[in-house]
């Protein structure tokens, strides 16, 4: 089977997907926020500096104290007692006239920042981007350019995003951690039921049970808990259907028969009675038909009431050979037993087991030869009791050993008389006692059946009696 | 030997009517359980042969009646089912044999046979009296070592008067026996038999006893 949709897999990628998406869109906005806030404030922090500097400087101050300025501006980086900021290098101003620069801070570089044009410029000087503020002076006829250094403001917001996007870097393998945990929890309900079904008898539909479940789950499982007693009525009508039919068959049955052999006795025509003797033949195999339907139904269901008890399969083995003693005579075969004495105690329902002996003897009777010989065995092995069977009879090709416990499987060209039934049969019990059956070929070709069932150590009724 | 068959399947019935009615058995069919069970008060029979499964009466509560009323006559259930259960059920209720569905014929000549027999106390297949040999189970009469064939109704008369030697059977329940309810009886019929048999056998086999009916001498 192709493997499909797993909830477990597809909640914990959904998940995954879309707090990526979540905290990517606001990461987005926030940067684009941050960055457009920091320009307004770094802008109007820069026209203002301008319109101080331009205040306060004059050609006629600059003249007077030139030196003096120069000094002081270039001895900023130098003099470790002047409080100032690694940030001060990323700022500077110029001033410059038709004259070239005038004076300007240390930290610009040695051409105009700006066009001489007023207002915002963004340029490029020694690798570094700059934006820059220009503002032209009528009274001292000259231009002041405030400057940064754009990368400062690139950290600023760089950092305002770290801050907001770190926690959620680690918050989410703990969300994702945490929610595969919370799924599988979630599942651990499915799972036991899952397990209980699996180990079930194909045949066993009683309610699935489990301790308080999750509505969820428990809503799935009334509807399976419905479904399965359906299936188990349809299966008990089904079973029952047949055992009925097989019952009221037999009456009618009975009738013809009755009525055949009535006309057999009336009869004083050879020919006739050669006629109703294939007849009452022909009954004789429809009355076996039914009673073998009967047995599979009753194979086949499972009722409560097949009690399990100790059974001594040596006893039961001698019985149905007893039983069968006529049949095997009729067709001049024999029968060589060899029954262990003690110990070939099997926990098992009779009237089944009982089934399975008959049908296995029966087979073998009806499909070896005239003439030909039966070996049937029970014995005690190490903690298993072991049934074998083996005939003289045409035997079965290994390829078909399964085929023929099916119902109504018939070996081709195989001209006897049996319902098709016998072995399916007793692969029903054979299930349902857990024994193992295995045929092989024996030594002249014929079948050879060996099944082990578990040694019971329990005492029979018959021997807690006595 | 008057058997009641109590069965409702018409075709069965009339099927095992005619294989007893050959062995010289008079045998009367009910298909229904209330007559069935009514027939056990008002009627002696032989074996009562009941199905189990019957319209209005089950078979089974007619045989709980039947023994609840101290009627021991015995009783051959018939079924269709054949589980262990139902069969311990029948014979608890004091039923004296089963068969299953379907049976052969020899299986069921075997047991009505084997019924009646031990109903008249017999526990031996062959039946000896007065130096009569009578093999039930082909029906072959001999007297004195010489075969002696007897028509359905001299043999049926004969068995009924060898269930119990000495007894003496009134004329109309002979009758009964030996025509049960759906024959038209002559009326000097069971004398017309009685003569025969006296003919094939002895005279002195069967006494009369006036007013009264018939019984078989004990004694020579």
């Amino acid at each position: 089977m192709k493997s499909r949709a797993s909830i477990r897999k597809d909640l914990i990628r959904h998940l995954l997907g879309w707090s990526l998406i979540m905290t990517a869109i606001p990461t987005v906005l926030i940067y684009y926020d941050a960055t457009h806030e920091i320009d307004e404030i770094f802008d109007a922090g820069m026209v203002q500096t301008a319109k101080v500097l331009d205040t306060i400087l004059s050609r006629e101050t600059l003249a007077q104290s030139h030196q003096h300025l120069v000094k002081q501006l270039q001895s900023i980086n130098a003099d470790v007692i002047f409080q100032h900021h690694h940030y001060e290098k990323m700022l500077a101003f110029q001033v410059f006239g038709d004259d070239g620069i005038i004076i300007q801070s240390s930290s610009a570089p040695n051409n105009p920042l700006a066009p001489e044009v007023a207002g915002f410029h963004r340029t490029e000087h020694d690798n570094n981007h700059w934006i820059s503020f220009s503002l032209h002076s009528p009274k001292n006829n000259w231009w002041l350019i405030v400057g940064e250094r754009s990368d400062v403001r690139e950290e600023m917001a760089f950092s305002i995003v770290r801050d907001h996007i770190l926690p959620l870097i680690v918050f989410i393998p703990i969300l994702l951690v945490l929610v595969s945990f919370l799924v599988n929890r979630g599942f651990n309900p499915l799972t036991k039921i899952i397990q209980q079904i699996d180990s079930r008898r194909h045949k066993h539909m009683d309610k699935i049970q489990t301790e308080e479940l999750p509505v969820e789950v428990s809503v799935l499982l009334e509807a399976l808990n419905n479904l399965l007693s359906r299936l188990a009525s349809a299966h008990q009508r089904e079973s029952q259907f047949v055992s009925d039919t097989s019952h009221e068959l037999r009456t009618p049955l009975a009738g013809l028969l009755l009525h055949t052999e009535n006309l057999i006795a009336e009869s004083d025509d050879e020919s006739l009675t050669s006629d109703l003797l294939e007849l009452k033949y022909g009954l004789k195999r429809l009355s076996h038909l039914t009673n073998q339907l009967l047995a599979v139904s009753r194979a086949e269901m499972d009722s409560p009431e097949e009690a399990i008890s100790t059974i001594d399969l040596a006893a039961l083995c001698q019985k149905v050979a007893r039983d069968l003693a006529g049949l095997a005579e009729q067709k001049q075969q024999t029968v060589v037993l060899d029954i262990a004495d003690s110990g070939a105690l099997v926990q098992a329902n009779e009237n089944n087991l009982h089934s399975l002996v008959i049908n296995l003897l029966d087979n073998a009777i009806r499909y070896t030869p005239l003439r030909g010989e039966i070996r049937f065995s029970c014995s005690v092995q190490s903690g298993q009791v072991i049934l074998t069977l083996s005939d003289s009879g045409p035997g079965i090709s290994p390829d078909l050993y399964a085929k023929v416990k099916q119902r109504f499987f018939r070996i081709e060209g195989n001209a006897s008389e049996g319902s098709g039934l016998g072995l399916s049969i007793v692969e029903q019990v054979i299930k349902k006692t857990q024994a193992l059956w295995s045929m092989s070929t024996n030594e002249g070709g014929g079948l050879h059946h060996c099944i082990e069932f578990t040694q019971s150590h329990a005492a029979t009724a018959a021997d807690a009696a006595s | 030997m008057r058997i009641l068959l109590i069965e409702d399947d018409k075709l069965l019935s009339k099927g095992i009517k005619t294989a007893l009615t050959r062995q010289a058995y008079q045998v009367d069919t009910i298909f229904d359980g209330a007559q069935g069970l009514t027939a056990t008060d008002t009627d002696h029979f032989s074996l009562i042969i009941l199905d189990l499964t019957l319209p209005t009466i089950d078979g089974l509560d007619i045989l709980k009646h039947m023994r609840q009323n101290r009627n021991q006559t015995p009783v051959l259930i018939l079924t269709a089912r054949d589980a262990l259960e139902e069969k311990i059920a029948g014979l608890d209720l004091g039923a004296d044999d089963y068969l299953v569905k379907p049976f052969d014929l020899a299986e069921l000549n075997a047991r009505v046979r084997a019924l009646i027999r031990r109903q008249s106390g017999h526990a031996e297949p062959l039946i000896e009296h007065l130096g009569l040999a009578i093999n039930p189970a082909n029906r072959e009469v001999q007297f004195d070592g010489e075969q002696v064939e007897l028509s359905r109704r001299e043999y049926a008369l004969l068995m009924e008067l060898l269930a119990h030697p000495g007894r003496v059977f009134s004329k109309a329940k002979l009758e009964d026996t030996l025509y049960g309810w759906d024959t038209e009886v002559e009326s000097n019929s069971i004398e017309v038999h009685v003569h025969h048999l006296r003919k094939k056998l002895f005279p002195g086999l069967i006494k009369t006893v006036r007013g009264i009916g018939y019984k078989l001498e004990t004694s020579l």
